[in-house]
């Protein structure tokens, strides 16, 4: 009840500003409209490999936890490969269309590749997943050059978010800063380069759709969020960010360093 | 691993001068070499007296910058990501109202009006009478709500907009 209150303060406040004046019972049509649309969760592609850190980052951004059921949503045609979970967010759900990887053999990779095509356009966003620790990237690459790209008309709803930067070598990250250490930035900002310069020039992929972070650490979430944010269809935009509460990279700095900082700012 | 090795949240928070809060959060994070067992954490000792340690020294003031920064960085990404959500919700409410405000309605038409048959009168006819009537219920609400300040600037702005299309 409290939600849809708010929806209509909302859109008063909208129609307001706007200059637009309706009637009472028209306003509430409005605020009814919008909350059917608040209602059907976002759809969220996830592609990567067992281990890159997929429900942690789910968590990091959406403080969704275990998964409510596993459903085959009624709206789909059967999927097979696919993994769909509904996700109960601090916020609210979201639907996880969790993708088969691709690159192993060339029987499996027909098969999932018509499964791309049936669930990918209807994904408000994709987001892969990969470990910034790991090199190989042949196969992340044969999948975004033909599989991703034709299911998703363009590549203009896919983030790719490289996790873990928190453990690349040397692995000295700083715990009190939370932050990478000096060697470690020059590591990251390298293999970002990399995935940039082999990914992009495979596809028509945009650059700053790549995200380097550490959904361990909350870091660089922001980063990730923005994207996943450009990357959304703008008529969903406010959905997604209604379902969003992200972890805090300052919750994880050291206290005493933002205590220091507060001091700086006041004197 | 010993009992005597290992120390729950409390007990670390206590060691290192922090709050339980943060001593948890270190843990989930890997910040701290611990390992959950059922609801609580154990945390290998060593692992706080460690760093404790690194605490007892200074933060450079590089770092110090460095998170300033980071901190900042981050506070202009999420007012970017709240315009966007909050441009999203407003155009979608503007659709909708479309369907409803036969006023919005009548001055698009208008303007379609205007543009493509532009020796005709209709148009500015149908924007003005659009105007019109946006400017009448403008004074409606202002009764009925008592905003008169936020509302006293939307109906100048309408004036401008209407002496504009019709000096």
């Amino acid at each position: 009840m409290a939600k849809s209150a708010g929806l209509l303060d909302r859109v008063k406040r909208v129609l307001g500003g706007l200059g637009i004046s309706l009637s009472p019972a028209k306003t509430s049509a409005i605020a009814d409209e919008l909350s059917k649309k608040l209602k059907r969760a976002p759809r969220i592609a996830l592609l990567g490999e067992t281990g890159v850190g997929k429900s942690s980052t789910l968590n990091a951004l959406f403080n969704a936890g275990a998964p409510i059921d596993h459903i085959k949503p009624c709206t789909l045609e059967t999927v097979e490969y696919t993994v769909v979970t509904e996700r109960e967010g601090s916020h609210g759900p979201i639907l996880v269309f969790d993708m088969p990887g691709m690159g192993q053999d060339l029987k499996s990779d027909e098969l999932f590749k018509k499964e791309y095509a049936k669930i990918l356009p209807t994904c408000d966003v994709a987001l892969w997943i990969l470990d910034a620790r790991t090199r190989a990237l042949s196969t992340a690459q044969a999948s975004l050059e033909g599989v991703v790209s034709s299911s998703m008309s363009g590549l203009s709803r896919l983030v790719v978010g490289v996790n873990k930067i928190d453990g690349m070598e040397p692995g000295d990250w700083n715990i009190r800063s939370n932050r990478p250490s000096a060697q470690q930035q020059k590591n990251i900002k390298a293999r970002a380069e990399d995935i940039k310069k082999r990914l992009c020039t495979a596809a028509d992929l945009d650059e700053s759709r790549i995200i380097p972070y550490s959904a361990k650490k909350s870091y660089q979430l922001p980063h990730l969020l923005k994207a996943l944010m450009d990357a959304c269809p703008k008529d969903r935009q406010w959905v997604l960010h209604d379902r969003i509460d992200l972890a805090d990279y300052e919750e994880l700095v050291d206290p005493a360093i933002l205590k220091a900082l507060k001091k700086r700012k006041t004197n | 691993m010993t009992e005597a090795t290992l120390l729950t949240t409390s007990q670390a928070a206590e060691i290192l001068g922090v709050t339980p809060t943060w001593a948890g959060a270190l843990c989930r994070s890997g910040g701290l070499r611990a390992e959950k067992k059922g609801k609580y954490w154990q945390i290998e000792k060593s692992s706080v007296l460690e760093l404790a340690e690194s605490r007892k020294k200074p933060v450079p003031k590089e770092e110090l910058e460095a998170v300033d920064r980071e901190i900042s960085e981050n506070e202009l990404l999420k007012e970017y990501v709240e315009k966007k959500a909050e441009k999203s919700f407003m155009d979608e409410v503007l659709r909708l109202a479309k369907k409803y405000s036969p006023e919005v309605g009548i001055i698009l038409a208008g303007f379609a009006t205007a543009i493509f048959l532009p020796g005709c009168d209709a148009g500015r006819h149908i924007i003005m009478l659009g105007f019109t009537s946006l400017l009448r219920k403008l004074n409606e609400k202002k009764e009925e709500l008592n905003e008169e300040e936020t509302l006293n600037e939307k109906e100048s702005f309408l004036m401008r907009l209407r002496r504009l299309f019709f000096p």
